[in-house]
């Protein structure tokens, strides 16, 4: 019985490997595809499937189970794909140990909300296009559903290009008389109306009271370009007129700056408002203020910070990449001066040579929120009108792949923060 | 011996001492002789080039002394030996633009930030208001790839000198720098405005643009008023650029003066060195139309014939001809409408041609017209009339296809051996001949005839009765005749040879592109599942086909059509 016992027992783990094959998905320059490797992982999760984010090795590489399934996608999309069997499985995890790596559980498919008016031109919206690309599917949502309290649906929400303070990112100073534009206030001032606010300022300060909940009740909120800085704004200006005459027919409260509860805020404190109409800048929280010629900082690069995989596994996972020198590029918020940042806000990029970040994160309640400046990662002087990035052309795109990694980065198993 | 090494140190010393006093001394013509002979010596012995360097550094000879040492010194890897030679030339020359950048690029060679800011500021005072130190220092703060260093240094400098146009060029490189197209763009344009001579500094800055910022260069390089050194620089980019089609229209709107003329000749050179007969073909033409001249037209026509557009180049060579002499007429033009004429496949026209000028041309030149002749046959699938040339002419190529035509493979496969890989005409039957062992084929022969006939219909036929014959071949000939029905629109007839080719051929190398055609005739019939489903099985099954990347692109627009993702 007992050498029975023993020969049934050593089948059986002679036998394990044979079912416990997995893929590794590499991160680094052997990946022909690496936006596409999200989706691929976003798939699996989606099946049900367990996953893993092996963090620093090989840029960040995925560890996901030999499925048909899997396989077929990884085919299809072109996607490079290495079968581990237990043996070298056994060798990553030993070579995994003994460095600044660490091996984070994927559990489930984020539900993905994208925050975007119902006519969003193609140019507006970098995620979006990340998403299309990668496929990862998402659900639009816009102010109705925002207002309605439709967020709790959805754990990981994304802003673009929105201006919360109410006054169209300034635009109304060059393109008043685009056809584009006066549709896009058109549309904005009766939607404010039909859902019973006075003015478009009161309509976006109410959203972006609703997501500063979201988040605080333990939503993801990735934002980008404009929306940063004017939802930071909003949130902090929530009792004081801080929008121009021509957003909602009074000019802004001379004492704005002093008005402003930045305790209230995400990321920012003590930032300045840009009280002229006619000037095309909302604060000094951005650092390079492309729509103002004579503030303009030209562009540089920027550069993602290392961080402990295993003492800091958040700010790691949010910062994984093949590169750690990025081009920079504009958005209407491109970066965001260091001096106006709370002391909790992490840095996990900064911009080379200046008191500027481009890339940070924090928690805020049982939430978290990351915010990336710029526009468009592959469009560094994005215009309006622009055709919208063929991510087809750079599907090894560093710069997106920080997008995407906000996307699974709610999908990881959570672990507190151990420094 | 200590006496021995004081006498060698005292006369060590003393040659130091008077080595500069004989270097003051020395006149124009010594001072190039030492340097002529220092050139020399740099390669071979470089050291010893330094001592002569080092004597020639007075008078005349100085600048080039000094410059000699900078790349002596350099390649010695003694760059910082140079400073103190510098300081000294500065001294004697505190105006000399060459001596200050000497210092300038040493000092950034050595890495020595502070000495080097200093050394800029140094050069301002001494020549206040010109712009040659700001723009050597944000030359070497470009290079180093210190962009916006260099930028904030121009931004200051602008305020600083007499013009601030001076920096219009070095600002536009760092904005090229940058990756601002849409702003180098439109400085360029500025700077070319007073120095158009700068347009080739200008198509290497901006050729490096992509994807969506080349339509802000565009935008800038095309506005109005219209600026012909802009629109030279935009055609030469739509070049670099590899859109030939593009590059000629951005002449569009431009004077035709005798400048414009210059810059479209300039262009249509650069076209042909770059292979793009489109963009050649409407420049050579738009000259002829302007100039009359002759040498432009056949220019023209050879574009046109190497574009595939044979009736254009036989219109332009007719119209050569009538204004060159009998003799280059018959030289010239004549060869060009020839090969026109059997490029469109007007084999009888070409005889005639022939026929018209025999009595009037030498032998060699008849042996060349008989050549083009001969293809112009074989071209129209007419053995009969080809084979007396063929035989006479005795070509590989020709021997070839008319044995192809004559369905002997043996004698194919025989003269292919020794035949040009370029002629385009016998690709197909290489790829037959290749993969079937037949040695005679009337039916292969029968088939390639017609297709040179543009025999569709007969085509199809002999392929079809072919295909089971050939062995290995088969899919290829299923292939030829599934191209020649996707090609007439008849997807009915098509797709069942491709599906053929896909499920009874599938490791054959057609097996990727019956796929992907089978798909391309789902989409145009609106069913977006089947084109999924083809798509993906080539992605699948051939995954390091040469067509994947191109099925991934298609599958997108299928999955859109579809409405899935």
């Amino acid at each position: 019985m007992g050498r029975w016992f023993r020969a049934m027992a050593f089948l059986l783990i002679a036998a394990a490997p044979l079912a416990a094959q997995h893929l590794l998905v590499p991160m680094d320059d052997a990946q022909r595809n690496h936006l596409k490797a999200y989706g691929l992982t976003y798939s699996a999760l989606q099946r049900t499937e367990k996953a893993e984010w092996l963090l620093n090795f090989r840029g960040g590489a995925f560890l996901l189970l030999d499925t048909p399934a899997t396989r077929r996608r990884a085919g299809i999309d072109g996607v490079s794909v290495i079968p581990t069997d237990a043996g070298a499985l056994a060798a990553i995890r030993t070579e995994m140990a003994g460095g600044n790596f660490d091996a984070v559980p994927l559990e489930r498919a984020p539900k993905v909300a994208i925050y975007s008016p119902p006519s969003a031109n193609p140019w507006d919206d970098a995620v979006t296009i990340a998403l299309d690309y990668a496929g990862i599917p998402y659900t639009k949502v816009w102010d109705p559903e925002v207002i309605a309290g439709d967020l709790s649906k959805y754990e990981w929400l994304h802003l673009h290009h929105e201006d919360f303070t109410g006054q169209y990112n300034k635009f109304y100073i060059s393109y008043r008389g685009s056809p584009w534009f006066i549709n896009q206030v058109n549309r904005t001032v009766a939607q404010a109306k039909q859902l019973g606010f006075s003015n478009v300022p009161a309509l976006k300060k109410a959203v972006a009271e609703k997501m500063r909940l979201y988040v605080e009740n333990g939503g993801f909120l990735f934002a980008m370009c404009g929306a940063t800085e004017t939802l930071e704004l909003a949130i902090a200006g929530a009792n004081v007129d801080i929008s121009s005459g021509f957003a909602d027919g009074t000019p802004m409260d001379a004492d704005a700056d002093q008005k402003m509860e930045w305790s209230r805020a995400f990321a920012v404190q003590n930032a300045h408002l840009e009280p002229s109409p006619l000037i095309n800048s909302m604060s000094d929280i951005d650092g390079h203020q492309v729509n103002v010629p004579g503030r303009r900082r030209a562009l540089g690069t920027f550069s993602l910070f290392a961080f402990s995989a295993k003492l800091d596994p958040v700010p790691t996972m949010l910062t994984q990449n093949h590169r750690s020198v990025l081009s920079d590029y504009y958005g209407v918020t491109t970066s965001f001066t260091k001096s106006t940042l709370k002391p909790g806000t992490r840095v996990l990029a900064y911009e080379d040579g200046m008191p500027l970040a481009k890339y940070i994160h924090g928690s805020y309640g049982k939430g978290a929120w990351t915010f990336l400046g710029g526009h468009d990662p592959e469009d560094p002087q994005h215009e309006v009108g622009a055709a919208p990035t063929d991510l087809s052309l750079y599907p090894s795109s560093p710069g997106y792949r920080l997008i995407l990694n906000n996307v699974l980065f709610p999908a990881a198993q959570k672990k507190p923060r151990k420094t | 011996m200590i006496r021995a090494q004081t006498l060698a140190l005292t006369a060590s010393l003393v040659l130091a001492v008077t080595g500069p006093l004989r270097a003051q001394e020395l006149g124009t013509a010594a001072a190039d002789s030492l340097v002529l002979r220092a050139l020399d010596l740099e390669d071979s012995k470089p050291r010893d080039a330094a001592v002569l360097y080092r004597r020639a550094l007075s008078g005349t000879g100085m600048i080039p002394a000094l410059l000699g040492l900078e790349r002596v010194y350099t390649n010695l890897g003694m760059i910082d030996s140079l400073l103190p030679l510098v300081r000294s030339a500065i001294r004697a020359e505190p105006r000399s633009g060459v001596v200050r950048s000497v210092q300038l690029r040493t000092l950034s060679a050595l890495q020595r930030d502070d000495e080097l800011t200093a050394a800029v500021r140094d050069w301002v005072r001494a020549v206040p208001g010109e712009a040659a130190p700001f723009k050597e220092y944000a030359r070497l703060l470009l290079e180093s790839g210190r962009s916006a260093a260099a930028d904030s240094v121009l931004t200051v400098a602008s305020r600083m000198v007499r013009d601030p146009r001076d920096f219009s060029a070095e600002l536009a490189q760092v904005a090229a720098a940058q990756r601002m197209w849409h702003e180098a763009s439109r400085r360029w344009r500025e700077t070319l405005t007073h120095t158009p001579q700068l347009y080739q500094a200008a198509i290497f800055a901006l050729s490096l643009a992509t994807g969506v910022a080349r339509d802000s260069v565009r935008t800038n390089l095309l506005a109005e008023p219209t600026w012909l050194p802009a629109r030279r620089v935009l055609a030469s980019l739509e070049l670099i650029w590899s859109q030939p089609r593009q590059a000629w229209l951005a002449f569009s709107g431009v004077t035709a003066d005798a400048d414009a003329v210059a810059a479209w000749k300039e262009f249509a050179e650069e076209a042909d060195a770059r292979s793009m007969p489109v963009a050649s073909r409407d420049a050579w033409a738009a000259i002829y139309r302007k100039t009359g001249e002759a040498t432009s037209a056949l220019r023209a026509a050879d574009a046109a014939l190497a574009s595939g557009e044979a009736a254009t180049a036989l219109q332009l060579a007719s119209a050569a001809q009538a204004t060159l002499s009998p003799q280059l007429g018959l030289r010239d033009a004549v060869p060009l409408r020839l090969r026109s004429l059997a490029a469109m496949g007007r084999a009888a026209a070409a005889l005639a041609l022939v026929d018209s000028v025999r009595p009037k041309v030498v032998p060699i030149q008849l042996q060349l017209l008989e050549r083009e002749l001969m293809w112009a046959w074989l071209r129209v699938g007419d053995a009969a009339r080809a084979r007396p040339l063929v035989v006479r002419l005795d070509e590989d190529e020709a021997t070839a296809l008319l044995a192809i035509y004559d369905g002997d493979l043996d004698k194919a496969r025989a003269a292919l051996r020794n035949a040009d890989a370029s002629n385009t005409l016998l690709l197909s039957p290489r790829a037959l001949l290749s993969r079937t062992t037949l040695p005679m084929s009337p039916t292969i022969g029968a088939a390639f005839t017609a297709l040179a006939r543009r025999d569709t219909a007969a085509a199809l036929t002999q392929l079809m009765n072919t295909a089971p014959d050939v062995g290995d071949a088969a899919p290829l000939v299923l292939a030829m005749a599934a191209r020649l029905l996707t090609a007439s629109g008849n997807d009915a007839r098509a797709v069942p040879l491709w599906t053929r080719i896909v499920t009874e051929y599938s490791t054959s190398p057609e097996a990727p592109e019956g796929d992907l055609e089978w798909a391309r005739a789902a989409l145009r019939a609106r069913d977006g599942g089947t084109a999924i489903a083809r798509l993906e099985h080539l992605l699948l099954t051939y995954p390091t086909s040469a067509l994947a990347p191109q099925a991934r692109r298609e599958l997108e627009s299928a999955r859109r059509m579809a409405g899935t993702s």
